[in-house]
């Protein structure tokens, strides 16, 4: 089968049958799979959508603007079409003659505050504006007149929904590449609708002139991931750190420690502070270290692993110039990360943040593993503790028979220590419930040995709270590993050589 | 090249007013009418000569609405120049300065050079008059130039005095230092800050950056 960028070449060149053919085959290729949703991510996570004209189409089930089955595709779209209308009519533009009152006055005379809000309105758009004609200026697209209103009033009326960020510079650049992407798709469909005949979905899909709505409602997919670092701390709030810096900060100081230590160290002790480049990164979505084309295939990738991935992404960049960072001195460090090299394949800096991501999840197992290992042998202790004190007691009891009027208190306070240790025992095994769970949602990435101490951490839960009982465990020979009986008799055993010597 | 001082300049001012065209214009002598706005903060060197001695300067721009703590004290962090800028044409980018200045008074060294700058005189709109903003430099204890990105006006000599006013202070203080500490103890080559103490001790953050570029 050609490639996409095959594909798309002919469809620019040739609106031809043979192009249209290619088109609509790769449109089935695409979404007539049972499974559309895994095999499109694979697509993105392998950087085989480079030049594809459908990365709008994919970058739509990404982002779950589509579903994953295609029957509802039709109902999904008109939904979040309508939507959007619905937003527009209220927060777009509207014109003077709707408002009320006098626009000199000041509130205590003007009846609504309509005129006050158009005022702050203009000021938000000349503000947008600002940024939106200074748009990937090495992109030809981005200088038209009518690309720019669009991102002008997308950009507004996302201020307005969300008024909490309202528009912060390089939003911008957040929308420029989704309007690139969708415009692209659109009009692949509709040169080719000039040929012959498109499937009924696609053309609803790919509509040229929904492009401001499918654009919006993209874009607002995108930015409730990003959003959080466009937060500004409380301006009361004197020490207040933004979401954005304790993100950068988790990422340097735990993610890429526990990556690369050597090259960790290395940026330390050069005092090279994340946030002077990574702010940037972050906020762009890397939009800015990579030229266009590339940058799609990184977004590719980052919107098929639902933007979960852009940490491992973060780290695979700087040790993707490892060897230059550490040969470097602050100056050139600095200089490195603020005008990243362009990577001679992108999809090196892919594959590495596979990889990175891969070994995060191993080491997470690991500790949890860990976790698990020392909570079990935390619960075998009290459980050995609780008997050897209800054996205690007993014994206690049983001697203390021959005066019991004067040992009455001793019983009372016996009994508040039996339920003391129930309710730890019943807490235990919650613990321990909560701990499975967390082990189980590991599920095919466990071994065999894990397999087993979960088991037996399982027996243990069960039995803490009561539905497995001793005498059960003890009938059955091998339902406690000998070892373990072993170990518990030793146990009790100390106890009560240690609580003789006591009371000795 | 190397060099005998490094010097961290920063500017500062509202968005839009030509910080980062102040910026190329002075370090690539060149003025791009496309640039993109500022997201986080950026930097470039220049190296010129004062009084015989290579001084390197490493000028940060920063984005005119980032008020993120994180960025703003590193931002601020070892300079000891300041470039405040405003538009001559936009009276709200004049008066936004007092806020700079009081950002600047929290973050910066209290010793920091500070020059207000106008930019933007080519066009014809002007709306903010040099006395006004002389008054204002004045009153704050900086100094005044006026500049065009666009047609270079103003920006190199804007820069020259600034790091004339700051090699001035660096170098009184090492006269004056010359007569208590022997000869050779303090590496010519290396970054400066300008309170005293600083000077000798611990090497500030980009001190590594003063062995060879």
């Amino acid at each position: 089968m050609s490639s996409a960028a095959q594909i798309a070449k002919l469809i620019d060149e040739f609106p031809s049958d043979a192009a249209l053919e290619a088109y609509v085959s790769q449109y089935h290729d695409l979404v007539g799979r049972e499974d559309i949703n895994t095999y499109v991510r694979n697509l993105a996570i392998n950087v085989k959508l480079k030049g594809s004209k459908f990365r709008g189409l994919a970058w739509k089930i990404y982002l779950r603007v589509l579903s994953p089955a295609r029957e509802t595709w039709k109902s999904d779209i008109t939904t979040s079409r309508a939507e959007y209308r619905q937003i527009s009519l209220k927060f777009g533009n509207k014109d003077s003659s709707s408002f009320n009152g006098d626009p000199l006055g000041t509130s205590d005379i003007c009846p609504d505050d309509s005129w006050r809000m158009k005022f702050r309105d203009e000021e938000l758009k000349s503000l947008i504006r600002q940024d939106v004609d200074r748009t990937i200026p090495e992109v030809a697209f981005f200088q038209s007149t009518k690309i720019r209103n669009l991102m002008c009033d997308l950009l507004f009326l996302y201020a307005k929904v969300d008024p909490k960020i309202g528009y912060k510079q390089g939003m911008h650049e957040i929308l420029a590449p989704i309007i690139f992407t969708l415009h692209c798709d659109a009009a692949a469909t509709q040169h080719l609708s000039s040929v012959g005949r498109l499937p009924q979905d696609l053309l609803l899909i790919s509509n040229g002139s929904e492009l401001a709505a499918d654009c919006y409602i993209m874009f607002s997919k995108v930015m409730r991931k990003c959003r959080k670092w466009y937060i500004d701390p409380e301006p009361e709030a004197r020490d207040a750190t933004s979401e954005l810096e304790y993100y950068i900060r988790d990422v340097y100081h735990n993610h890429l420690k526990s990556v690369d230590i050597e090259l960790y160290r290395h940026l330390e002790r050069h005092h090279i502070l994340p946030q002077v480049y990574a702010v940037r990164w972050l906020r762009l979505l890397f939009g800015r270290e990579f030229p266009m084309q590339d940058l799609l295939c990184v977004w590719d990738f980052l919107f098929a692993t639902n933007l979960e991935m852009v940490s491992s992404f973060f780290v695979a960049m700087l040790v993707g110039q490892r060897v230059l960072l550490l040969n470097d001195d602050a100056g050139n460090i600095l200089s490195t990360l603020m005008r990243y090299p362009s990577p001679d394949d992108v999809a090196n800096v892919i594959e590495q943040t596979k990889t990175i991501e891969k070994s995060r999840h191993g080491l997470n197992f690991a500790k949890t593993k860990k976790n698990i290992d020392q909570k079990t042998s935390q619960v075998i202790n009290k459980i050995s503790d609780i008997y050897s004190k209800i054996d205690k007691g007993i014994k206690d009891i049983v001697e203390s028979d021959a005066k019991p009027v004067v040992e009455r208190s001793k019983f009372d306070f016996l009994l508040k220590k039996y339920e003391e240790q129930r309710q730890m025992s019943l807490f235990c095994a919650a613990r321990l419930d909560a701990a499975v769970q967390q082990l189980s949602s590991l599920g095919s990435a466990v071994d065999g040995d894990t397999m087993v101490s979960v088991a037996t951490v399982k027996q243990v839960r069960d039995f803490l709270c009561g539905s497995l009982k001793w005498k059960d465990m003890q009938k059955h020979e091998g339902a406690i590993h000998p070892a373990t009986i072993q170990w518990l008799n030793k146990q009790i055993n100390a106890d009560d050589n240690i609580e003789e010597a006591e009371e000795a | 090249m190397s060099y005998d001082y490094l010097f961290k300049i920063v500017l500062v001012g509202d968005c839009g007013v030509g910080k980062t065209q102040i910026r190329n214009r002075y370090t690539l002598d060149e003025f791009n009418p496309q640039s993109k706005s500022t997201i986080g903060v950026e930097f470039a060197f220049k190296t010129v000569n004062i009084d015989g001695n290579e001084v390197k300067g490493q000028i940060w721009d920063t984005s005119g609405e980032e008020r993120y703590r994180a960025i703003t004290s590193a931002y601020y962090r070892g300079s000891v120049g300041a470039v405040l800028v405003y538009d001559v044409t936009k009276p709200k980018t004049f008066e936004a300065l007092e806020n700079w200045a009081s950002q600047l008074r929290q973050y910066a060294d209290e010793n920091i050079v500070v020059c207000v700058v106008g930019n933007k005189i080519d066009l014809p709109t002007r709306e903010v008059s040099t006395a006004e903003a002389e008054r204002f430099a004045r009153g704050n204890g900086f100094f005044y130039m006026e500049t065009s990105a666009l047609d270079g006006t103003g920006v190199e000599s804007a820069f020259r005095q600034v790091m004339k006013k700051i090699f001035e202070i660096v170098d009184s203080r090492q006269q004056a230092r010359k007569k208590t500490v022997r000869a050779g103890s303090i590496g010519k080559t290396r970054s400066i800050k300008l309170t005293d103490a600083d000077d000798v001790a611990e090497p500030s953050k980009f001190s590594s950056c003063c062995k060879q570029m």
